[in-house]
């Protein structure tokens, strides 16, 4: 049931994240969005997922996403995520930071990376939009940190509410899914 | 006696698997560019659709409540009725002149569906990418309705992008203006060839114009027909800026693409026979 549940959780946040250019460009648009809800999906969910699960469920929303998008390197965005996944989940397992708070914290810590690492990709593979220097690279960063800050604080308890008792550590360690 | 936690031990090894194969991902797909056509594409594509479709509908009725709520904030301030009704009134008058819009540009597409030499479907835009590193747009055309990959997209003012991905019910389109995109071009008064390449921004650049050509600006650019997906005389777009070249060196000439991009409602695919979409292997 809970696979079911993240699957439809990672179609719909993929298909809202595709939508938002419609309705907020100025906020969904640019050379990086400044609002990533499928990173904000994929926090959540390593928070409360085992290392394993985490990773798995960061690679298949970074690669969906990819996919979608249309982004020309194929497996960038997967690779952000996969790895973002992965210590997300593991940080959690050894100091059990899945509350209100920290996993603010963390949500923007993982903007960062998610930034950082897609360009990095970007400028290993000369796939780099033109003109794009190290204030502009700042700016992106710390907008998309914002603005995932933001729809963060307002998700996190929605998502609470569909993802109910849905703990890894709540759940004694033990996989449930 | 200890007990081994599901996904702690093989975590890591899962993690640089994944890790090799995107990064073997990222290597083919940075030589072959885009333009591949996947299974998992195509159900991600159907898998969405639903959503996207929907998200017009509930986005528009969503903003209709928040325009209402904007809308009685603002006459309880005022506390004069008359002033209410004047801004009901205008935004009336505003919805009709939308819809107005909408239905001259719908009928516009269908005018141009008319008269072109060719068969062509016409469809909605129902999202975009968000990112200027892959401009491009999903379509409420697919396989099922006769969309086929590499097929030309247009509008009544211009050339769009090409069909790149395709799922039954919707469809994945290139715009011009994105990196690997590329068109073969012509500039309307000197009749100089080039090529249209996007830069991932709002306009592109048409690269391989000698600089003893004369390039004026506000000059139309067309489609030459010579890469095997747009048909030869559609409008590309406008000169908008010319970095004079010399006779070692060609124009840099920024186009303002002749399709407002950015506000793209209805288009058309154009239904072109195999024979026109062999594509030219450079511009892969």
């Amino acid at each position: 049931m809970q696979v079911v549940k993240i699957v439809i959780a990672i179609i719909l946040f993929l298909a809202l994240q595709s939508l938002l250019p419609n309705y907020i460009p100025r906020f969904a648009s640019g050379v990086l969005p400044k609002i990533d809800i499928t990173l904000i999906l994929t926090v959540y969910l390593s928070l409360k997922r085992n290392p394993l699960q985490g990773t798995i469920v960061g690679a298949t929303t970074g690669y969906s996403q990819d996919l979608i998008s249309g982004v020309s390197l194929l497996g960038a965005g997967s690779f952000t995520k996969t790895i973002i996944g992965f210590t997300v989940s593991t940080i959690n397992v050894r100091f059990a930071i899945d509350n209100k708070l920290t996993r603010l914290f963390i949500l923007v810590g993982a903007s960062i990376v998610n930034v950082l690492l897609f360009l990095g990709l970007h400028y290993v593979f000369n796939s780099v939009p033109q003109d794009l220097h190290a204030p502009e690279i700042v700016k992106l960063t710390a907008w998309q940190a914002a603005g995932n800050l933001i729809i963060g604080f307002f998700l996190f308890p929605i998502l609470d509410r569909i993802f109910v008792q849905d703990s890894y550590l709540a759940n004694g360690r033990s996989s449930n899914w | 006696m200890s007990t081994v936690e599901p996904g702690k031990n093989r975590a890591p090894i899962v993690l640089v698997v994944l890790l090799i194969l995107q990064l073997l991902s990222m290597s083919w797909y940075g030589r072959t560019r885009d333009g591949q056509q996947n299974l998992i594409k195509s159900w991600l594509l159907t898998a969405v659709y639903p959503v996207q479709k929907a998200g017009g509908g509930v986005g528009s009725f969503l903003s209709g409540i928040w325009q209402g709520y904007i809308d009685l904030r603002g006459a309880k301030e005022t506390s004069v009725k008359l002033q209410a009704e004047n801004d009901q009134l205008r935004q009336e008058l505003f919805k009709v002149k939308e819809e107005l819009a909408a239905s001259r540009r719908a009928a516009n597409v269908l005018e141009l569906q008319k008269t072109l030499p060719y068969k062509s479907v016409a469809a909605q835009v129902i999202a975009r990418s968000g990112s200027d590193f892959f401009n491009k747009i999903i379509i409420d055309k697919g396989r099922l309705a006769g969309v086929k990959l590499h097929q030309a997209v247009i509008t009544p003012a211009g050339i769009v992008g090409r069909v790149v991905g395709l799922g039954p019910l919707s469809a994945q389109v290139q715009l011009i203006t994105d990196n690997y995109a590329g068109v073969g071009a012509q500039l309307s008064e000197s009749r100089a060839y080039g090529e249209i390449k996007g830069v991932g921004k709002a306009f592109c650049e048409m690269r391989n114009v000698s600089g003893l050509e004369t390039v004026k600006e506000g000059e139309a650019i067309v489609t030459t027909g010579l890469d095997g997906i747009y048909p030869r005389g559609l409008l590309v777009g406008y000169v908008q800026e010319v970095g004079l070249g010399s006779g070692a060196r060609s124009h840099r000439i920024v186009v303002r693409p002749a399709a407002g991009l950015d506000g793209l409602e209805q288009v058309l695919v154009l239904e072109l026979s195999d024979q026109d979409l062999q594509i030219d292997e450079t511009l892969k």
